[in-house]
């Protein structure tokens, strides 16, 4: 009879099969696997398996279960490396050192060409948008978005066609939950939704993976989490959402932000009644819709950054620390714009004066010929 | 000793004998859950007790304790109200919660006998004992002795260091 495998080895090692640990490390969280590959040399070396990462990244990002990313991310060192680097954010201080492997003379690896976003958007845990964008369109343009993940040029300029969500001309669309099964009849938006405006923020999550695929680094330029929520316009039904993360240059502090205009709307589904010639409510779903998500550099007076400037910021992001720490993470955007918003003002006051010295020489003058002329 | 399987006249019965040489007799849908036990039946017929030299007494009991469940839930009685999901789970969550080192020889004995149910239900709890739990308590629970030097477990904690912090 076949002996069993395992049993209590030397020095009261227990030794658990194989297909054993792994059928318990496919049921654990990435925390803890990570913490496994500490715990012994065989136990790193099951724990370091892809199928696992692969697995973890697919309930983290979608957009990794597509064949053609599943293939960019195998070729740019695997999952594991996904997972640890793109699953922590940016952490940048000033007295952090000038990043591992920087440099910023690399021409030829910072390319816009070398650079891919994988860009996943979830709320409430569902993902309402997945994008894959090659380069980085706008980095010569003179104004507008370096990336623009809902515009239609940058969709036909994506070599891969990764969208998951339903999407109608003005966005992508999730839909959160069916009171009625969908009827082809007429839809129609209002905006009552169950979601309180603070509550539906605080669900949205926004992940930017950056890939360079010549050097293989990798990093994620989102927060997770919204860094502000504002209303697009007073009394509007659209947020604007900003995720991103501050890069701390040699110089000065610049802001990766990533911005997004989204609302809730319940969609009410009506149906024509034939007999009495007028529409009957069947029934409302309720939507989350994203309008807008895109991606600039800005400094710290709130200009845009352009040009060969980005690809060497972007550069930097690439190989900057990390942590998991959120509230560190917020104190940094918090400093960052409190003092933007300190130089606008500044910056205001100065234009002011300098309208008001305008004022009082043109006065002068006038004074001065009107004396000529008396 | 004799295991107290459902007692069902109808159905043949099945000798195990532990490694400790303890005899249960079980019915032979109880034996069945186990999918090593129902190639050995299939092949030497029920008349022949089967030996299982690598599972303890307790252990063996503690199997086919479930075992003997799992294959009661399986049937339906005219009587009796059908055994709900959650009462499954329930019942299940209570057969776990035991000491690791039980839980540790239930899983190889679930292996070797290879009962798919028991040893996800294991394999679960024991991902749930572990989870959330340092490098340090997770080798306590498991058994598993540090063979690490300190500089080659520095050097990993700094490539996962989201992971420890």
């Amino acid at each position: 009879m076949a002996q069993v495998e395992g049993g209590a080895g030397d020095g009261g090692n227990l030794y658990l099969p194989s297909d054993i640990l792994r059928k318990m490390l496919d049921r654990v969280d990435a925390k803890t696997l990570a913490r496994v590959s500490c715990v012994s040399k065989r136990f790193r070396s099951i724990s370091s398996e892809e199928s696992f990462w692969e697995n973890l990244c697919n309930q983290r990002w979608s957009s990794t279960r597509e064949p053609s990313v599943k293939s960019l991310i195998s070729s740019a060192g695997g999952f594991k490396k996904l997972y640890n680097n793109c699953f922590p954010f940016i952490l940048s201080n000033s007295e952090s050192t000038p990043s591992r492997g920087f440099d910023p003379t690399d021409r030829e690896n910072s390319s816009p060409s070398s650079f891919m976003s994988i860009v996943d958007v979830t709320f409430n845990g569902k993902p309402v948008l997945s994008r894959v964008v090659n380069g980085i369109p706008g980095a010569w343009e003179p104004c507008g978005p370096l990336v623009d993940i809902l515009d239609a040029a940058t969709m036909a300029h994506a070599g891969h066609g990764v969208s998951i969500t339903k999407q109608d001309e003005h966005g992508a669309v999730l839909t959160i939950y069916n009171k009625i099964p969908e009827v082809s009849s007429t839809v129609q938006e209002c905006s009552d939704s169950p979601f309180s405006p603070v509550e539906f923020c605080n669900r949205m999550r926004v992940s930017w993976i950056l890939i360079n695929t010549k050097t293989q680094q990798m990093v994620n330029l989102s927060s997770w989490k919204p860094l502000s929520a504002v209303r697009h316009r007073p009394f509007s039904d659209d947020f604007l959402l900003r995720f991103g993360s501050i890069l701390q240059t040699p110089s000065v502090p610049v802001h990766c932000n990533i911005t997004m205009r989204c609302r809730t709307c319940t969609v009410v589904t009506l149906s024509h009644n034939e007999v009495q010639g007028h529409q009957v409510r069947l029934g409302a779903t309720t939507a989350v819709k994203v309008t807008e998500l895109s991606l600039h550099l800005e400094n710290i007076l709130g200009a845009h950054i352009r040009g060969g400037e980005v690809m060497s910021l972007l550069s930097l992001a690439i190989t900057s620390d990390k942590t998991v720490d959120e509230s560190k993470a917020s104190g940094v955007y918090n400093n960052f714009s409190a003092t933007q918003s300190l130089n606008r003002e500044a910056l205001i006051r100065q234009e002011n004066r300098r309208q008001n010295a305008g004022a009082v020489f043109f006065v002068g003058i006038i004074v001065v010929l009107m004396s000529f002329l008396i | 000793m004799h295991f107290q399987g459902s007692p069902n006249m109808a159905e043949k019965r099945v000798k195990l004998i532990s490694s400790d040489n303890d005899e249960f007799e079980v019915d032979e849908a109880v034996a069945f859950e186990s999918e090593t036990l129902r190639n050995m039946i299939q092949d030497t017929g029920t008349n022949v007790p089967i030996s299982i030299p690598n599972v303890s007494s307790d252990i063996l009991a503690k199997v086919l304790e479930y075992c003997s469940y799992h294959a009661e839930t399986m049937e339906t009685h005219d009587d009796k109200p059908p055994i709900t999901d959650a009462q499954i789970r329930e019942w299940d969550a209570d057969f776990v919660d035991v000491h690791p080192a039980t839980l540790y020889s239930l899983i190889l004995a679930a292996n070797y006998l290879n009962i798919k149910n028991l040893l996800d239900l294991i394999c679960q709890a024991v991902a749930n004992n572990i989870r959330g739990k340092t490098a340090v308590e997770i080798r306590k629970i498991l058994h598993i002795q540090d063979d690490f030097t300190y500089e080659e477990e520095m050097e990993i904690r700094r490539e996962t260091k989201w992971a420890f912090d």
